[in-house]
């Protein structure tokens, strides 16, 4: 019986199916459901049906779905936990320094007793993508929790990036916050993105969160406009800012020539540019030519990293999430290319996932998490 | 040179040690990927020996190291001291304490003098770049960065301590100021140059009604202020404002203040200025005076009733005559006492009403015009009439609104009588009459000043009735004292009679009994005895020989010198005279004067020998009164020999037969004061 269920069609006879069939094996279990936006009024069946049954549920909203080589916008992933781990769903998470640092005590006290057995557990962290300051969360998390968990994490969301409650369990569905799963016996994920350094740098010079207010103190728009224009000969405007920077992101240089790729998604009358993800005050930002992605070594890291992880992956089911910047970016078609290079490179029996609106985690095992665009992060489900 | 500025900016943007090495190693972390960093500062010279203890001053990554923060670490020597530089060296970071991870790699960033930051790393960085030369340049600035929040972390140790110092201070303070206006009974408040409360403490809350919230922010003369006070108050606190000074300020004052329920009470207000960033306030502390100026005010009415009291003691003390002391009472009530009226009622003759018969502070159409009726069923009496009925104190503490006694309310509030007691005069269960008090405001009688009222009112009543019973215990002694004398006349008439009768058995001792009664009177004055004994001296001495109406005649009237038998005779008519009066209830010794008049002091005299102190004092002066006449007289047996042979004899004998006082009285009255017989 797989640990993975997908079901083209959301009804409650066949949720209640699969429940009652994997409830016999495992009375205990809970179950991660990934939803579509396209069927996120699906959440309310899901939650009576596994109030009915006495299931546990947790679950997230992605853009779409991804079941082996195809993006999906319809349909349901039912994840089964054998046995209901540690959650936690935390709605509205604060910004304001103090606030958050209690709040990060509070999730501490709340995971710390059941970070007790010696095997590898991994913190599983659903976010909301409209959550503005994720990189600054990875920061507190890491200086409390260190090397005692994995970290691996995405955020879920609408891809219009309009508000959007995504995160839900048994009894709410909520924003702006953060779902939290230990799973036990997990030795964490890969991600990668295998985007290029380009040779310009540029400097953030004022940022909030998410939002790059100036670059080289000037209106932060007047410099991508500039920068697209001077190094790729693309002229951004205000009408097809969309679907232009998304080929266009910004790379946040870090010393070992790795980068974390932050797309700006939304543009601002005053000019600031909105990211998937925190831009650090005076970061040091490069204007990534996209179409420079190496997808080849993208899905090699992402596979060999995988099989270092946990041995060879044959006929193993493997949890996967797609940025969906980077669908967006390379394409439908090159993006399904590289759900079928991965699903090649490592044999798996089954990949089950979603589009993901920003990615945390590290490119090297132990390696210090931080949050990324345009990645795949990938790891094994139930076992 | 990106990397640089931006672990520069973050180094720069510290100012505590601490947060300093956690963020400049969660920087290097995040540009280089390695998942553990460490800090030792404060390195130990390095002096070749294979490992050093060194503290541990930050931690990221590795929860084990994380927990050996602030703690001393054996490390390899080697391992700190060098030049930066990436390398392998399992041996070393796999045996290091604390270690959660095999470490097998390590990046060294020396601190210029400071100490070292260790990244640490299972494996190789996934990069070509010379990380160990790309941030030594930032390690310089780290240095300095250290060394500056070091000192600010000292100054700021200071300035926290200091804080904390004065925090505590202030906390305590606060504490005992907290504790203080808790526990004060007082109201406290706090007034600013706007007149509006900024502090109001939990009594004010429980003395006024307004909790903290309606208080704080008002206007203070608005909230607490009498409506008819409010102008003045206003305008002087406005001199306050400018000044701090004012009427009040610096005084204790008692004035009426208005609660949140509109109801007003006295408080005793002290109120003092202070300046608080340059503007003047106001501390005022209000003290709930109700209890107390009730106290007052039933001292004061206590006192009054008392004064009258004592005042109606002294009068009743004096009191001989009736309706003056009716009157005297009335007056004492009002000029005394101080309450508006007063007046006594007694019923008429034919018992149909009760009828002043005397009135102070009252005019006499008022009393004219009250109805007083008796008669049974009367709709329209007043207290008085109840009182009298009933024999208990009618109180009307509200005239105005008294519903019970219509009948003469109207008047009463005319002469501004506000409030009034009747006291039943009642004497022996019977009621004399009514006491009347009237007071000029209302709720003037209080529980203990309608005690001494009450007490004075049967003080009254006792006097009146004293004054009655006196009346007519004198007109019945009046006539005892009349049948008393006429009987006495009549006892002394028959005394006489007898004492005539028995001279005329002896002519020749006529007139002796009346002259010694004469002389003994005089010695008696001349000892300054009492009238009443003076008269028992006088009534003895005119029946001294009444005894010797059983000698007989013969021997009586025989001249010459009596034989011994004769004399013995003679010497019974004591006894005899005694036998004759002891039965007769006279107010004076009459007997023991005849019995004993012959008696002498050395016991020679007759009939029972006595002597000294046996015999009375009253026969003392008998003794030698008879002797002297009858020396100084003629007898039927012998001349005359003279007083001075009588005063001779009772010299020549004085203390030893005679009383020495009245042997002398006798001789001064004789030689000094000019007594002689008639």
């Amino acid at each position: 019986m797989s640990v993975m269920e997908y079901l083209p069609e959301i009804t409650a006879q066949s949720l209640d199916e699969v429940l009652a069939g994997w409830q016999k094996e495992y009375p205990e279990m809970g179950v991660l459901v990934l939803l579509p936006e396209a069927e996120k009024e699906a959440v309310d069946i899901l939650q009576q049906v596994c109030n009915s049954r006495g299931t546990k549920l947790v679950g997230a909203i992605f853009p779409a779905l991804i079941e082996c080589e195809a993006f999906l916008s319809h349909g349901v992933w039912l994840l089964r936990f054998d046995q209901m781990p540690y959650t936690r769903l935390l709605p509205d998470l604060p910004q304001e320094e103090e606030a958050l640092q209690g709040t990060l005590d509070s999730l501490l006290q709340g995971i710390t007793p059941h970070l007790e057995s010696d095997g590898d557990i991994t913190l599983f962290m659903l976010f909301d993508s409209m959550v503005p300051h994720i990189g600054t969360i990875l920061d507190g998390l890491y200086l409390r929790l260190a090397n005692r968990v994995h970290y691996m994490g995405v955020n879920a969301g609408s891809e219009t990036f309009q508000p959007m409650p995504c995160l839900f369990d048994g009894e709410r569905t909520v924003g702006n916050g953060v779902l939290l799963m230990l799973l036990e016996e997990h030795r964490g994920a890969i991600l990668e993105h295998g985007y290029e350094v380009p040779e310009q740098m540029i400097t953030a010079t004022s940022t909030e969160g998410n939002r790059i207010l100036q670059i080289d103190w000037r209106s932060a728009f007047e410099v991508y406009q500039e920068m697209a224009r001077e190094q790729y000969g693309i002229e951004v405007t205000r009408e097809n800012f969309y679907e232009t920077a998304v080929h266009f992101p910004f790379g946040i240089v870090r010393a070992n020539g790795i980068i974390l790729v932050r797309i700006p998604v939304a543009l601002e009358e005053d000019g600031s540019l909105f990211c998937v993800g925190e831009v650090p005050p005076n970061a040091v930002l490069a204007l990534l030519r996209a179409p420079s992605v190496d997808s080849v070594h993208t899905l090699d890291t992402v596979a060999e990293g995988l099989i270092e992880l946990n041995g060879s992956l044959d006929g193993r089911e493997v949890l996967l999430f797609y940025c969906a910047g980077r669908r967006l970016h390379l394409g439908i078609e090159a993006a399904t290319g590289e759900l079928l290079g991965l699903q090649q490179r490592t044999s798996a029996g089954r990949i089950a996932g979603a589009l993901s609106l920003g990615e945390c985690g590290s490119t090297t095992e132990w390696g210090y998490p931080l949050f990324h665009n345009a990645t795949l992060v990938a790891s094994l489900w139930g076992e | 040179m990106a990397v640089l500025y931006d672990i520069a900016l973050v180094i720069g943007g510290e100012v505590s040690v601490q947060p300093l090495l956690v963020k400049t190693l969660q920087r290097l972390l995040y540009h280089t990927s390695f998942p553990a960093g460490l800090v030792f500062l404060g390195l130990p010279p390095d002096d070749g020996v294979p490992t050093v203890e060194v503290r541990l001053d930050a931690a990221v990554g590795d929860f084990g190291f994380a927990e050996m923060v602030g703690k001393p670490l054996t490390m390899p020597a080697a391992l700190l001291h060098g030049v930066a530089e990436v390398a392998e060296a399992p041996e070393w970071l796999q045996a290091l304490p604390g270690a959660s991870r095999p470490y097998r790699v390590y990046l060294r960033l020396p601190i210029d003098h400071q100490g070292v930051v260790l990244l640490i790393s299972p494996h190789f960085p996934g990069t070509q770049l010379p990380l160990a030369h790309v941030f030594q340049p930032v390690m310089a600035n780290l240095a300095k960065a250290i060394l500056l929040c070091r000192h600010n972390d000292i100054y700021a140790a200071g300035l926290v301590s200091e804080r904390n110092t004065a925090r505590q201070s202030l906390a305590e303070s606060e504490e005992k100021f907290r504790s203080i206006n808790a526990a004060a009974q007082d109201a406290i408040m706090l007034i600013d140059d706007e007149d509006r409360i900024v502090y109001w403490n939990p009594a004010a809350e429980r003395l006024f009604g307004f909790t903290d919230s309606e208080a704080l922010g008002a206007e203070v003369h608005r909230l607490i202020v009498p409506q008819r006070y409010y102008e003045r108050f206003v305008q002087g606190f406005s001199h306050f404002r400018g000044s701090g000074k004012g009427p009040i300020i610096g005084k204790t004052i008692e004035v009426e203040a208005l609660r949140k329920d509109g109801s007003e009470f006295p408080v005793e207000l002290s109120i003092d200025s202070l300046q608080l960033k340059g503007h003047w306030h106001a501390v005022g502390i209000l003290r709930d005076i109700t209890e107390r100026h009730e106290s007052e005010v039933a001292l004061l009415l206590a006192h009054r009733a008392l004064r009258t009291l004592s005042g109606c003691n002294s009068i009743l003390v004096r009191a001989t005559d009736e309706q003056r002391l009716l009157e005297d009472i009335c007056h004492l009530i009002v000029d005394t006492g101080g309450y508006h009226a007063a007046w006594v009622a007694y019923p008429s003759d034919d018992q149909s009403r009760l009828r002043p018969l005397a009135s102070a502070g009252v005019d006499q159409a008022y009393l004219d015009a009250l109805r007083l009726g008796l008669e049974p069923g009367a709709q329209d009496s007043g207290p008085a009439v109840d009182a009298f009925f009933s024999h208990q104190p009618q109180i009307v503490q509200d005239i105005a609104s008294d519903s019970i006694h219509p009948a003469n309310r109207a008047a009463a509030l005319q002469r501004g009588m506000a409030s009034a007691i009747a006291l039943p005069l009642v004497q022996n269960g019977d009621a004399l009459g009514v006491l009347m008090v009237y007071a000029d405001e209302p709720e003037a009688f209080n529980a203990e000043e309608l005690g001494l009222l009450r007490e004075m009112a049967e003080d009254l009543a006792f006097g009146i009735a004293t004054l009655r019973s006196r009346e007519i215990r004198q007109r019945l002694e009046g006539a005892e004292h009349e049948q008393a004398e006429r009987l006495q006349r009549a006892l002394l008439g028959t005394i006489q009679a007898v004492a005539l009768t028995v001279e005329m058995r002896d002519p020749y001792t006529a007139g002796h009994q009346l002259r010694v009664s004469q002389l003994a009177v005089a010695i008696a004055n001349e000892l300054g005895w009492s009238v009443e004994q003076i008269e028992g001296v006088r009534l003895g001495a005119m029946i001294l020989d009444i005894g010797k109406i059983y000698v007989p005649a013969e021997i009586l009237n025989r001249p010459g010198k009596l034989s011994e038998m004769e004399f013995e005779i003679i010497k019974h008519h004591p006894q005899i005279g005694y036998d004759i009066v002891k039965d007769v209830e006279f107010p004076w010794p009459v007997a023991q004067i005849i019995l004993q008049h012959h008696e002498r002091l050395d016991g020679s005299g007759y009939p029972n020998g006595l002597v000294a102190e046996q015999i009375i004092p009253e026969a003392r002066v008998l003794a030698v009164a008879d002797v002297v006449e009858a020396i100084a007289s003629h007898r039927p047996y012998r001349p005359s020999y003279g007083v001075e042979a009588g005063l001779q004899e009772v010299i020549d004998h004085r203390g030893t037969l005679y009383d020495t006082t009245v042997v002398d009285a006798c001789v001064r009255l004789f030689r000094e004061r000019g007594f002689s017989f008639d």
